[in-house]
């Protein structure tokens, strides 16, 4: 068995409004910074999984971001990076 | 009638809703997370509160506890009825036993205050006032739901679909509701409107 680690970012899906990215795209206008920096908010994940090879990591990560880490109902997850634990 | 009053780690509303349930003629007692069966209650009633301090999302974690491998059956063998009030109806929306998501209000603050409902049962109407306090309490489905809704706001304080306060499943046995009933009982609380949500869960009952 080896490990793996995993980063994950959970988001809102595109047609459900993401209120702190609104508060923060106002922000930044405000303060002049960027006119439409169009944000999207998300959590971030990092963590580690067990197993024979990457396909199967891939798996493992898929089924944990979406049975407990995301709502499918109004969520959606992007694996950023799995790679093995040296 | 018996009303088991389930208490995750977390839970903080299950002193009044017991109490609330007391008075309107309620066997109750609490049921811990980890309980297998809760076939001799004739209601399961999930209170509001933070189960799992709300992380990853507001009811994920409560998804993973025994207590609702056992609601499950319950459901499945028609037993009672379900009734999830504010993180109860996050709980029961995360393990979708319900329809829809509750996400954060379009404030994104955290609201409490009374509000002013339209409850609708069996063919009946009546406008109540009951508190609410929540965060994450904007319902959202991408399905018509209205159909099974019993509970609707007045005045939208959070951005919920078709202004959904509460809903029923399509065997109306579970009900799932944002505002507090249990805080509206007594004279020393938010006025006597919640004793109606009580009587509907008393009236499905004895419907079977």
């Amino acid at each position: 068995m080896e490990r793996y680690v995993a980063k994950v970012t959970v988001t809102l899906k595109h047609e459900v409004k993401d209120n702190r990215a609104l508060v923060l795209d106002k922000m930044l206008k405000n303060l002049k910074m960027e006119d439409s920096p169009n944000f999207l908010t998300g959590r971030f994940y990092s963590f580690c999984v067990s197993a024979q090879n990457i396909d199967n990591a891939h798996k493992k990560v898929n089924q944990i971001c979406a049975e407990v880490l995301s709502n499918p109902v109004v969520e959606k997850y992007e694996i950023n990076s799995l790679e093995a634990l040296k | 009638m018996k009303a088991a009053v389930v208490v995750f780690l977390g839970t903080n509303c299950e002193v009044e809703t017991k109490r609330a349930l007391e008075f309107c003629g309620f066997e109750a007692e609490y049921v811990d997370f980890n309980a297998k069966s809760l076939v001799e209650y004739d209601t399961v009633v999930l209170c509001g509160g933070f189960s799992y301090g709300d992380y990853i999302r507001a009811g994920r974690l409560a998804k993973f506890t025994s207590v609702i491998d056992a609601l499950r059956k319950y459901i499945e063998q028609q037993r009672g009825v379900t009734v999830g009030i504010c993180n109860g109806f996050q709980v029961l929306c995360e393990t979708h036993i319900l329809k829809g998501a509750l996400v954060e209000n379009d404030s994104s603050k955290f609201i409490c205050k009374n509000v002013e409902l339209e409850l609708s049962y069996a063919g009946y109407k009546k406008n109540i006032s009951l508190p609410i306090a929540h965060k994450e309490g904007k319902y959202i489905c991408f399905e018509d739901v209205s159909e099974y809704e019993f509970l609707k706001y007045l005045k939208n304080p959070n951005g919920s679909m078709y202004d959904v306060a509460g809903l029923y499943d399509k065997t109306n046995r579970i009900m799932g509701l944002m505002p507090h009933p249990e805080r509206a009982i007594f004279a020393k609380n938010f006025g006597y409107d919640g004793r109606e949500v009580f009587k509907i869960i008393k009236e499905e009952i004895k419907r079977g």
